[in-house]
């Protein structure tokens, strides 16, 4: 079984996720900060993160830069609502991000996503 | 004769005074001296630090009989001292009564001889200070002298005992304890509405986790287990069956679903919005919303009033009418935003209506919600907020002609222009220069001559991206009359925008000091932009 980490803050977003990932037959392990976050990405070995970039404790830039240093190859997809900052976006690309959904999103669009990134 | 009268009186005046004087003295010590011996009479007891002797003038009798032994002083007898004075007046009336001879009492304090107003200042400050009390002569209560002495020596020397009456007596003292008895009464209350506030909100917060956590299964599988047809589909009860049944009367879990189905609708878009909505109706919540219009609570009305412009309560249209002109800001905003959303009214009454000054924020939020219905649903009439009774009004109806890209708008600006305030030309002469509208090229050339600086200035402004040769005369001119350094400044840019040879020319023919300064600044490259 694929293990898939959601490190958002939002309980329900994340929540909401994972009944939807689970529904797929995903492992999903859930984290509602940065420190957490990336205690998880080590002790987990996730085949798939899903993170926010407002989080408590570390960015989301963060997050990634430690997730491709441990796991180079683990796809990465950024869930946020500033879907607006370039700048943002265009550094999390720049680190190796998979994929950048803006919130609000479709839950539905996002588990299509997942499935592609992991096969 | 009365000559020598008057000067017998003269001499004798003083003389007369001088004899008053004397009496009055004698009668002062007198006095003196028996309110001493009365106060001395009335303590039969010792009194600490004071002391008696008696002292008798008598050169041929021996006194030795009486105790009395002989001064180094001659002709004089003096007892031992004695410390009670009624033993000093035993002892003169004794002397006096077999002698004949009349002694007097001298008075020592601390062994030192001291005159009657000496001891009368000591008596007074033992009294002041409670160290000396009266004694109980007569009988009293039906007690005896000696049993009311034997009763007082079992109780415990206590010279501040009147302190409890005192205290009940002195007004300052019973404000004073008043005061901090108050003090401590509202602290414990205080402090017990604290903990008793603190301990609520304690409960409500872990409640609504409690809550939270129990909302998110049965929305999670609401919306992902079945289909919108199927949640239409589903009546009220089918509803409830997904959540817990204990709470879905609970005021707090309706809030708690409310806020996290509008949490969603935020985050979510598609289909799931419609299913969120369908959710919140099929509850009732939308029910739960509309009642909290009717509470006290100006906060209370906020939120209900924010859950049905997230959720689209469109049937409570004309209660929320009712806030649209309320006083407090929060639920007066919340109700206009509110009723732009959702009362499908594109003349924009509620905005045209409003009493209250519109502030930025408002009309930051208002402009979000018309530029959304404007795009997406019909088009909205602008032009009716010119003629709103607020000026606020109108001046964010000009500043929507500019956001909004109404161009079709200025015919009508032009002609409100000129009975329009000088707030609503200034944000006018921003539409005209948005759009480069030439055709208000002569209103502005005539606005010129306003007392305004601050319309003066946004004219220039204008002239500056718009203006015409007929522009650069006027302005001309208008340099050649007394502006002040900034007038003066902001008409020569425009003018070194418009014209820059018509400026250098005028420049270099000008006397005015300042007009070379601010000419020799607009063509340096470096600082032509500082």
């Amino acid at each position: 079984m694929k293990n898939i980490l959601i490190i958002e803050d939002d309980r329900l977003i994340s929540s909401l996720l994972n009944f939807r990932l689970k529904k797929d037959g995903y492992h999903v392990t859930m984290a509602e900060d940065g420190l957490s976050g990336m205690d998880a990405i080590d002790a987990s070995e996730p085949d798939l993160i899903i993170t926010d970039v407002m989080i408590p404790f570390k960015t989301g830039i963060e997050i990634i830069n430690h997730a491709k240093k441990v796991y180079p190859k683990v796809p990465i997809i950024v869930l946020s609502s500033l879907g607006e900052e370039e700048a943002i976006v265009m550094e999390a690309f720049n680190l190796g991000v998979s994929d950048f959904i803006p919130k609000p999103f479709n839950p539905n669009e996002l588990a299509v996503r997942v499935r592609r990134l992991i096969q | 004769m009365n000559e020598l009268c008057k000067r017998h009186l003269f001499k004798l005046g003083p003389l007369f005074f001088f004899l008053i004087f004397l009496l009055g003295n004698l009668h002062a010590e007198d006095s003196l001296t028996l309110q001493v011996e009365s106060k001395l009479l009335e303590v039969s007891r010792e009194i600490p630090g004071l002391s008696f002797v008696l002292e008798v003038e008598e050169k041929e009798k021996d006194l030795s009989i009486f105790s009395l032994t002989k001064s180094a002083q001659k002709g004089f007898w003096i007892s031992d001292t004695l410390l009670d004075f009624r033993s000093a007046t035993h002892l003169r009336d004794t002397v006096f009564s077999l002698s004949g001879i009349k002694g007097e009492i001298s008075f020592l304090i601390f062994g030192k001889k001291s005159e009657k107003e000496a001891i009368h200042e000591f008596l007074d400050n033992l009294s002041r200070n409670e160290l000396l009390m009266a004694d109980v002569s007569s009988k009293s209560n039906g007690f005896e002298e000696g049993e009311l002495h034997s009763l007082a020596s079992k109780v415990n020397f206590s010279p501040f005992y009147g302190l409890k009456t005192k205290i009940l007596v002195d007004t300052k003292m019973v404000l004073l304890v008043s005061t901090f008895i108050l003090f401590l009464a509202a602290s414990v209350i205080l402090v017990t509405i604290m903990y008793v506030v603190k301990k609520r909100k304690k409960k409500r917060d872990s409640l609504t986790m409690k809550f939270k956590e129990l909302s998110f299964e049965p929305i999670s599988n609401l919306l992902f287990e079945h289909s919108l047809q199927e949640l239409q589909s589903f009546d009220r009860t089918k509803f409830e069956s997904f959540f817990p049944v204990d709470h879905l009367k609970d005021n707090l879990f309706k809030d708690v679903m409310i806020l996290e189905i509008i949490s969603l609708n935020k985050n979510m878009k598609g289909e799931f919005k419609t299913k969120l909505k369908t959710i919140y109706r099929k509850l009732g919540l939308d029910a739960h919303s509309i009642q909290k219009l009717s509470s006290k609570k100006w906060d209370v009305i906020t939120s209900g009033i924010v859950e049905i412009n997230e959720m689209d309560v469109v049937e409570a249209v004309e209660k929320v009418k009712k806030f649209a002109k309320s006083e407090n800001f929060y639920v007066r905003s919340n109700a206009v935003a509110t009723l732009l959303n959702i009362s499908n009214d594109p003349e924009l009454k509620v905005l045209v209506d409003q009493d209250f000054p519109l502030s930025r924020w408002q009309q930051m939020v208002y402009f979000r919600i018309i530029k959304f219905i404007n795009n997406s649903q019909e088009k909205v009439k602008v032009d009716l907020l010119f003629e709103s009774k607020n000026e606020s009004v109108r001046v964010f109806g000009y500043k929507l002609v500019r956001y909004l890209g109404l161009f079709e708008m200025l015919e009508i600006l032009v002609n409100k222009y000129k009975n329009a305030s000088i707030l609503e030309k200034l944000e006018m002469i921003k539409c005209f220069d948005a759009f480069s509208f030439q055709d208000s090229l002569n209103l502005l050339h005539r606005d010129l001559a306003t007392a305004d600086k601050g319309l003066f200035l946004g004219i220039v402004a204008v002239l500056k991206n718009i203006g015409n040769p007929i522009s650069e005369v006027i302005m001309l001119e208008k340099l050649k009359s007394d502006l002040d350094f900034e007038s003066k400044k902001a008409v020569m840019q425009a003018l070194h925008v418009l014209n820059p040879d018509l400026l250098e020319e005028w420049s270099s023919n000008a006397k005015d000091i300042e007009v070379q300064q601010i000419f020799n600044h607009l063509i340096d490259p470096v600082l032509s932009h500082v």
